[in-house]
Order: C-alpha cells, then structure tokens, then sequence
C-alpha cells in the first residue's frame, strides 16, 4: 500500500504545482500592470492635490471633485473648455484614423497585389521612416506647417499625423491583404466585378480585423501624442487632452489631484473604444472561403 | 450556347513556354474536358478563356467575339474554382447573388434565379448559411451554383472535384453531367483525372508540354490514340507498352526485344526491317493463357503486383518482354510469386514508331461512338 501511495501523493503535488505556478506568474505580472493605474486611481480619487508618497496603491479617501474640477474648466472668455478640448482629440485623432486608413488601405492593396516599377524602393522607403523618432522631425515640421498657414490648427495637427501613421498603416495592412486568398478576387472578376469593385466589396469586408486594429492604432496614437501638440498648438482653445494635462505640471508644483483624473478620463475613451471595436479584433474571417 | 475557338494561343511566364501554338474550338453546347500531367497548361488555357491570363500569342473567340483582349467581366463566362473560392463574408443565397447583383438585376429577379439554382443543386436550406458552415461538397455546389444563376456563355471548370474525398467526387461528377444535360451550354473543364475527363467528356483534349497531342471522343482516345503519350494517358491501369526492333520470324513480322520475339500484326509487314517500334495493349486485351508459352504471342512470369478490385483484378507480370499488366474478371487466386503464361494477341496491339506516332491501331475495335460521357 505505502509503495503504491508515496508515488500518487508525488504525482498529485506535481500536477498541483504545474497548475499553480502559471497563476502565480499571471498574478504576479498583473499585479506590476495593475499597481500604477490603481496609484493614480488613488490620487484622482484623493481631495489633496499633493504627491502621495506612500506606497499603498488603494484609495485611502473618496471624492470625486478632481475629475468635477477637470471636467468643468471653462475658458477664461467663457464657454466649456474641457468639452472644446475633448472635441479637439476626438476630431484630431478621428480624422487622422479616418484619412490614415483611407490612403493606407489603397496603397497596400496596391503594394500588395500589383508588381509595379519602384514597389520594392517605395516598400523599404516606408520602412525606413518608421526608423526615425518623430521628435526629429519637430522643427523641420514646425516650418512647413508655418509656410502654409497650419500652425496651431488642427488640421495641421490631422496632416501631420496622417502622413507619420500610413508607412507603419500601409506595412500592416498590406500583410494582411497578402493572406486573402486571390482566388476571391479572381472569382470576384468573374461575377463582374471591376478591381475597385472587388476591392469595396470582397477585400475590405474580409480585411475588418486588420482595419480595426489599425484604425485603433493610428487613433491611439494620435490621441496619446504629445510633443508635436505642445509643439505647434499655442493657444488653450485648440489644445488637445495630452497638452491640457500637462498643464497640471506647473513650474514649482503640480497638481496630482487634476492630472491623475485628467489622465483617467483620457484613458477612458481609449478604453471605451477598444471595448467597442473588440469584437472586430477577431482572426479568421476568411475561414471557409477556400480549400484549405 | 456559345462556340469557344482558340487559335494559335501561346503563354509565356518569362522564358518558360506554358502554352504553344495552341488551337481548339469547344462547340456549342460541348463539354470539352482538357487533361494532361502537372504543368502540361490546361489551367493556364482555362484562364485565357476566362481573361485571368493574357495570352502572349494568339486569339480567343466566343460565341464569335473576339474576346482575346476582353476583362473577365465583358466575356459573360461563369468560372468554378478548384478551391471553391466563395467570399466568406457573405452568405450561401448573397454568394450565388454576388454576379447579379453586381449586374443591378432586380431583387425579384435575383431571387427567382438564385432559389431555381438553389432547387437545382438541392441548396434550398442552405441559403442562410456562411460557407464555413457547409461541407466539401456543399462548397462545391455553392460554386456551381453561383455560375448557374448568372446564365453564362459559357461554364469554366477548373479541377473542381479534386478537393472531395472519392465518394463526394462520384456523386458531383454524376451531378456535373446532369447538370450539363439540363442546361446544354458549352462546357469547358480541366483535369488531371483521365477516369474523370472519360466519364464527363463530349469530346477531350490532351495536353502535354503545352501543346495539343490529340482532341476527340473519349472512345476515339481510348480506341484509336495518336500517339504514344495520349495512348498510355488515357485509360486506367495504363496501356502496357514494349519496345524493340521490327524483325521476321516464319515470313511473319515480329518484335524482337531483350532476346525474346513478340508476333506483330499484318499491318506491320510494311515496316522496314530494323526499324525501331513500340507496341501497346490495353490490359483488358491480354489473356491470361499458359498453353502460348514458347510460341511468339506467349509468355510466361512471374507476378510482382496484384491488385484485387473486387469486380476484377489486375496483376502485373514480369514477363521476357518486359513487365505486363493483366486485367483479370473477378478474383484472381493468383499471388505474388506465382508465374503465369500471358498471351499478346497480335489483332490487339497498337503500333507506334520511334517519334511515338501511332501507326496502326488493332483491327477489331468497334467504332468510336460519337457523344459517349456527358
């Protein structure tokens, strides 16, 4: 009897240990995402505005007057700031989604599907840029958008991140579009369709995952940019979230209160939008189309 | 229905010839099945005619158009894919659609020819449903469908069947045929599948190296082959050949090979002595028959293979003139190992010269009939 137990006892407490020990490596890694955004959450919800140096990251108190105060600044010749601002991201990041995702769509299938003079140089060129940072590009921008009338608007503000987010948006769709089975297209040409005509109605419906993860990137990115909007906005009324937030960090202290629930409500729109866009974000949309 | 006419079709993929010198009309009404091995270029011939391909040289008519230089959209020819090819996204009824809609047929119209196809092809049910949802076969019937409803010049076929398991492809194949019988349009299919091409075919064309080697009646290419490559294409286990010098034996001509004398038929008094010649003989043609041995239509073996297919059998022998296989009726007690005698009537073989163009063909044959298959 002892013989046959010893060895199941040993068996049962390995199994045990190769079901826990994934836990605790989650559990661990979830704890160091999820410590920082309860510590702001802490502050946001604190009623001091001081830097809580504790390291406790549960609310200690409970008001809600930072985000009341955040929300409801009104610019200095009347009218709702915060809501002008919020507009201001919505509208930058929305259009930079929008137009980004429009030409990189185009030009991915194109890179994707014809054979063309320069593909290849044109295809590296597009790499290349992503190479460089784009604080490089600050100043040199900063001129171009003077020269044509789009400093401090948001449509220089749209232009400009537009054209930084299609070489990485046209890369990512366009290895999606390699994996749509050409066969769809070709079938598609038979039924009558024009290439556009294909495009509009077989490749863009199939290609809804890698839209919306894009679209979500270029949005996002946009949303959280900061040094070329503290760069080229200058006046309080076209400043976009990232910009209004760092206003809370003045020149000899900083309002913890206002930034934590600043930074929150940012955040929440982002979040709010990757819930709404999640069901997108699925794989294998093509399944059953062909063979194989 | 609509005549398909190529002449003097080329495609070249840089400096690899697919396609030579190519010329066939697929008449109204025929269904016309192309084979050949890999890469012989009957599906690049298929999609010249559907306009996926440009071809390098050459016209393509249908229904007396030039189409040579058309889109695939102004050619009014339905293709179906060996891959099926349905749009995921959409359903089993907006799939069939898809070409009408396209077309802005009304919605009664689209209705009325999709449920008709959908009746045709037993997809009432199934109309609902997103291809991955549906089986291999029903797949297939989709695609079909799809081509259907858009009432086509012509109907493309590209391997259709070799995706289905060997019980599915029999039933499609019957369906196929059915289907060519009721709607009577012109039909071009291709496919590596000789069984296949013979059961389905008004007439096929074979294909090797990207040229035509023979058009005709499966009978016609069964019966009376050529050449040589379309003699050991056609017809399942292949023709056994057996290739030697033409010599004499008694005043009676005969092949003399690896030592061993094979008697040739009276056609072959013609040839001049020495000359180099392959002989064919269908399986079926050989008997298995011990009392020949010795003489210049018998030989004896040894049996390597056999192949029990329940309603007949095939053994292959190896034999003084090579290896030889036998069709037997039924179940053959026969094992490897065992030797067996074989007779090669001389009225049964094929003759093909040294370049592998046939020179006659047995006497016996009855006629090639004219429309078998299809």
């Amino acid at each position: 009897m002892r013989r046959v137990a010893k060895p199941t006892i040993a068996a049962r407490s390995a199994a045990l240990w190769s079901a826990t020990w994934p836990h605790l490596v989650l559990g661990v890694a979830s704890a160091a995402v999820l410590y920082p955004l309860l510590w702001i959450l802490k502050m946001a919800l604190s009623p001091s505005q001081a830097f809580d140096p504790t390291p406790n990251p549960i609310p200690t108190a409970f008001t809600l007057d930072n985000f009341a105060t955040v929300i409801g600044t009104d610019a200095p010749g009347g009218g709702w700031l915060f809501g002008r601002q919020l507009a201001n991201s919505l509208i930058v990041s929305g259009a930079t989604a929008c137009i980004g995702l429009a030409l990189a769509t185009t030009a991915a299938y194109a890179f994707s599907r014809f054979r063309f003079p320069g593909r290849q140089s044109a295809l590296t060129a597009f790499m290349v840029t992503q190479i460089f940072p784009g604080v490089v590009m600050t100043i040199p921008l900063y001129i171009l958008l003077d020269a044509i009338g789009l400093l401090d608007s948001l449509a220089g503000l749209v232009l400009v991140y537009s054209t930084t987010s299609i070489p990485f948006a046209t890369w990512m769709l366009k290895g999606y579009f390699d994996t749509i089975p050409k066969e769809l297209e070709e079938a598609a040409l038979m039924d009558g369709a024009s290439r556009f005509g294909l495009f509009w109605r077989v490749v863009l419906p199939l290609s809804r995952p890698a839209l919306a993860v894009t679209g979500l990137f270029s949005f996002m990115t946009a949303w959280n940019e900061f040094i070329l909007a503290a760069t080229f906005l200058g006046h309080p009324r076209s400043y976009t979230l990232p910009v209004v937030l760092q206003r809370y960090v003045g020149e000899y202290g900083t309002d913890w209160g206002y930034f934590a629930a600043g930074a929150i409500l940012t955040s929440s729109v982002v979040m709010a939008l990757f819930f709404v866009l999640q069901k997108h974000l699925v794989g294998g949309l093509t399944a059953g189309g062909v063979k194989g | 229905m609509s005549v398909v006419a190529l002449e003097q079709v080329e495609k070249n993929f840089g400096a690899t010839r697919i396609v030579r010198g190519l010329s066939l009309v697929a008449e109204a009404g025929e269904f016309l099945v192309m084979v050949g091995p890999s890469g012989c270029g009957k599906t690049t011939t298929l999609r010249m005619i559907a306009g996926l391909e440009a071809p390098t040289a050459g016209t393509i008519h249908i229904g007396g158009r030039d189409v040579t230089a058309l889109p695939p959209k102004d050619r009014d020819v339905a293709m179906v894919f060996q891959s099926y090819a349905l749009y995921p996204h959409l359903s089993v009824f907006d799939n069939m659609a898809f070409g009408l809609t396209l077309r802005g047929a009304p919605k009664q119209e689209i209705a009325r020819r999709v449920s008709e196809a959908a009746r045709i092809l037993e997809l009432d049910a199934l109309l609902t449903r997103r291809p991955k949802e549906l089986s291999g076969g029903q797949r297939q019937r989709v695609a079909i469908g799809r081509a259907i409803v858009r009432d086509p010049k012509v109907f493309l076929f590209d391997e259709p069947l070799s995706n289905l398991d060997a019980s599915l492809r029999g039933q499609m194949r019957a369906e196929i045929a059915g289907l060519h019988r009721r709607l009577g349009a012109t039909m071009v299919y291709v496919t590596h599948d000789q069984v296949e091409a013979m059961m389905l075919a008004t007439r096929i064309a074979v294909l090797e190296g990207g040229e035509l080697r023979q058009v005709g009646p499966p009978q016609e290419l069964y019966h009376r082959p050529k050449n040589r490559f379309v003699a050991g294409f056609i017809g399942s286990p292949p023709m056994n050949f057996v290739t030697g010098v033409v010599g004499a034996r008694g005043g009676a001509p005969v092949l003399e090979t690896r030592g061993a004398a094979l008697a040739l038929p009276d056609a072959a008094r013609a040839l001049a002595a020495g000359a180099r010649l392959t002989v064919g003989i269908r399986p079926h043609d050989v008997r298995v028959d011990g009392s020949a041995i010795g003489s210049t239509v018998g030989f004896g073996g040894e049996a390597s293979i056999v192949e029990p297919m329940g309603w007949e059998s095939y053994v292959h022998v190896k034999t003084e003139v090579g290896t030889v296989i036998v069709r037997i009726e039924g179940a053959t007690p026969a094992r490897p190992g065992d030797r067996l005698g074989l007779v090669l009537p001389p009225t049964a073989l094929h003759l093909f010269d040294d370049a592998g163009h046939a020179l006659a063909h047995p006497v016996a044959q009855p006629p090639p009939v004219e429309g078998a298959g299809g």
